[in-house]
């Protein structure tokens, strides 16, 4: 009774069913301000860029039709508003001059540790260039097989592979710089 | 070496590769690093602690796509509603009433009758101006592209009239340089010419 399919609730929300829209909104909004936490680095610009995709997604739904699953369709509207956002900032302040954000959860016990964690795969992901940073994001955090990476960015399998062994030679190159 | 690039990439899509395939990468410098830098990426994800989605207004995601205007149509729902109004008014009062009633009636539905009249040339008003204002921007915008345009032009012109005295006027410099180099040349004794 309360437990309603990941396709009812689609199908409800291209009829105009505001709860099981914000439901739908509610499933994947971690999935996607964790996605834009990582691309961008700032929790404002992440939030900015999670609000600009569920609207672009609300306004394409009624166009989605099943053909790839829900997920990798919600994915391809995140990187295509990601590449809009990331170059809209570009033309403000490059990512290095982002301030660095206080968390807001520093009375948690394993923050600090978190915060570490997170500081250090911020400056790798800001150590590569956006195309890259958005090829390692599919392998290694959405577990993405090449030809997906290829589908969703449009892109030949080709070019997936070579962004993302460039990624992994930057890595290296940052890797020596750290230990001297 | 293709074989090598074949096995990391199998390794990548996280098909599990046996002990002698593994050995093969790891004997091979440039996959071995290539795969312990794939795995410190590997490991971030792995213990990558989710940040829970901070308070956020999710009906701001449909906020752009109200529900087309009801006054839009209010003409004719206001129509709609004294028609019903009237029929209710005609068949609930008494029947002496009838003749005055159906005057009544009559003249609210002529005033009504206007009334849509009206509604129908103002809506038919504003639909002309509409076309008028969105000729014009077309107008505007034609002109503005053609002054662009015409624009753009005349500074490719300068820019190639700029290019033209700059080489006609290093050519002049380099004519006068050869000059003088040949006058020298001239004037030098045939002594102090290398004889190769």
């Amino acid at each position: 009774m309360f437990f309603q399919s990941l396709e009812t609730l689609i199908a409800k929300a291209q009829q105009g069913n505001k709860r099981a829209w914000l439901k739908l909104v509610k499933q994947h909004e971690s999935q996607v301000y964790n996605y834009c936490l990582r691309m961008l680095s700032n929790p404002d610009d992440a939030m900015d860029l999670m609000q600009e995709v569920f609207i672009s997604v609300y306004k394409s739904l009624p166009k989605f039709r099943g053909e790839s699953s829900f997920n990798t369709w919600v994915f391809q509207i995140v990187h295509r508003r990601s590449v809009e956002y990331y170059r809209r900032r570009k033309q403000f302040q490059s990512l290095n001059e982002v301030p660095e954000q206080v968390c807001e959860h520093s009375e948690l016990e394993n923050n600090q540790l978190v915060q570490v964690e997170h500081q250090q795969l911020k400056i790798m992901l800001n150590n590569l260039p956006w195309e890259q940073r958005l090829v390692v994001e599919l392998k290694f955090f959405q577990h993405c097989t090449f030809e997906e990476i290829a589908e969703q960015l449009d892109i030949s399998i080709n070019t997936a592979k070579s962004r993302l062994y460039s990624a992994l030679g930057k890595l290296k190159v940052h890797l020596e710089a750290v230990d001297g | 070496m293709a074989n090598l690039e074949s096995l990391f990439e199998q390794w990548l899509e996280g098909n599990v590769l046996n002990a002698a395939q593994l050995q093969q990468l790891e004997n091979d410098p440039e996959y071995s690093a290539l795969m312990s830098q794939a795995q410190v990426w590997q490991q971030h994800s792995n213990e990558y602690k989710t940040v829970p989605v901070p308070q956020w207004d999710r009906q701001s995601t449909m906020l752009q796509f109200a529900s087309v205007s009801v006054f839009s149509m209010a003409g004719v729902w206001a129509v709609a509603a004294s028609v019903v109004v009237c029929s209710l008014i005609f068949l609930v009062m008494p029947k002496q009433q009838a003749p005055e009633l159906l005057n009544q009636v009559a003249k609210q539905t002529q005033l009504l009758e206007s009334q849509q009249k009206q509604i129908d040339q103002l809506q038919k008003v504003i639909t002309a101006q509409n076309e008028l204002q969105q000729q014009h921007m077309y107008q505007l915008a034609k002109e503005a592209i053609a002054t662009g345009r015409v624009e753009r032009q005349e500074d490719l012109n300068n820019l190639l009239t700029y290019f033209k005295t700059q080489r006609a006027q290093d050519q002049a410099y380099l004519r006068m340089q050869l000059n003088d180099l040949a006058e020298q040349v001239q004037e030098q004794p045939l002594a102090a010419i290398a004889k190769n």
